[in-house]
This record gives C-alpha cells, structure tokens and sequence, in this order.
C-alpha cells in the first residue's frame, strides 16, 4: 500500500505547487495544506 | 560498534529533543507555511526552500517513529510500532500487554499461585492465544 500512497502523495505535492505558482485564491490551499497536516502530526 | 554509537546517538537525541522537538517542527512548518503565504507573487527559489523546509519537518517525526520501532528492544516475539521516546505508563502498559497477548515466558506470579496452590487436582487453562499457554504448560510439567 505505501507506493501506492506515496505516488497519490507526489501527484498530490505536484499539483498543490501548480495551484500556489497560479496564484489566487486557490494558491492558499498549499500553504493550508501544511498548516492542516502539523496541526494533524500535533494532536 | 558503529550500530551502537548511532543507537545512543539517535536515542540520547530524541528523548533529549521529547520536551521542544515536537514543538519546534510543526512550529517551523507553520512559519514555512505563512511565508509562503505572505509571498505573493511567488518567487520560484524561496519557495521550493520554505516548501521543502516544511515537508521535511513534516515527515521528521514519522521517520523518529520509524528509527524507534528499529531500535526497540524487549520482546521480539511481539514487535510493535512506537515513538521513539515513550513516558513510565506507556513503557509499562507496552510490557503488560505483551505479557498478556504474546509471551514468550510465563507470567511468574499466575506460576506461583499454580504451583503453590496446585494439590494434583486436574485444572482447566484459558489463554488468549498459544504463545501465551505455552510457558505455562511447560513450567507447570
């Protein structure tokens, strides 16, 4: 299952980065991307 | 040799680091984060570093977890995945329930009752699983 999740994990970071290099609203979801996952590893 | 200098090293770190470590990462990633936020429009190289910054210190902890669960030591009959640094109760429960679901020696004080208090008498074993009966049955011959 780990290739699996990772290749999802890649397509995931690849198409974040075009959203944020777009700019607009939508270049916010990176950033709230990585602020959602270490409040996630926190709790 | 090498094996044990890089097991204290790893270890001597992380459970130094237990207190701010965590902090300190998720902390780092959340500036990383607002500072690609306020940069706006992106500039291609500080943000391949402060992404990259912040999925470093996001996957920083997973791999602490990873190195623990190498580095454990105790029962391996029972391997278990667990943080690299675990407080007295965790340590303590992780010992009882490998005691209770995987042994692999009896559990002295259930041996103690059985033979002090065993007359010839024929009595019934309940166990969870195999290994679990199987030190008993043994110690009990």
């Amino acid at each position: 299952m780990a290739p699996a999740l990772s290749a999802l994990a890649g397509i995931g970071l690849v198409a974040l980065w075009s959203l944020d290099a777009a700019g607009g609203a939508a270049s916010l979801v990176l950033p709230a991307n990585l602020i959602a996952a270490a409040l996630w590893q926190g709790t | 040799m090498a094996g044990y200098v890089v097991n204290g090293y790893v270890t001597g770190y992380l459970a130094i680091g237990e207190k701010w470590l965590v902090p300190a990462l998720l902390g780092a990633t959340g500036l990383a984060a607002v500072g690609l936020l306020v940069m706006r429009p992106p500039l291609r190289t500080p943000a391949i570093l402060l992404g990259g910054l912040a999925i470093a210190n996001l996957l920083a902890m997973p791999t602490a977890w990873s190195v623990g669960t190498i580095l454990v030591k105790g029962n391996t009959g029972f391997p278990a995945a667990r943080p690299p640094f675990l407080n007295e109760a965790a340590e303590t429960q992780r010992r009882r329930w490998s005691r209770v679901a995987g042994a692999l020696g009896g559990d002295p004080k259930l041996l103690a009752f059985l033979q002090g208090n065993h007359q010839s008498e024929a009595y019934l074993l309940a166990a969870v699983n195999a290994r679990q009966a199987a030190p008993i049955i043994i110690a009990d011959r």
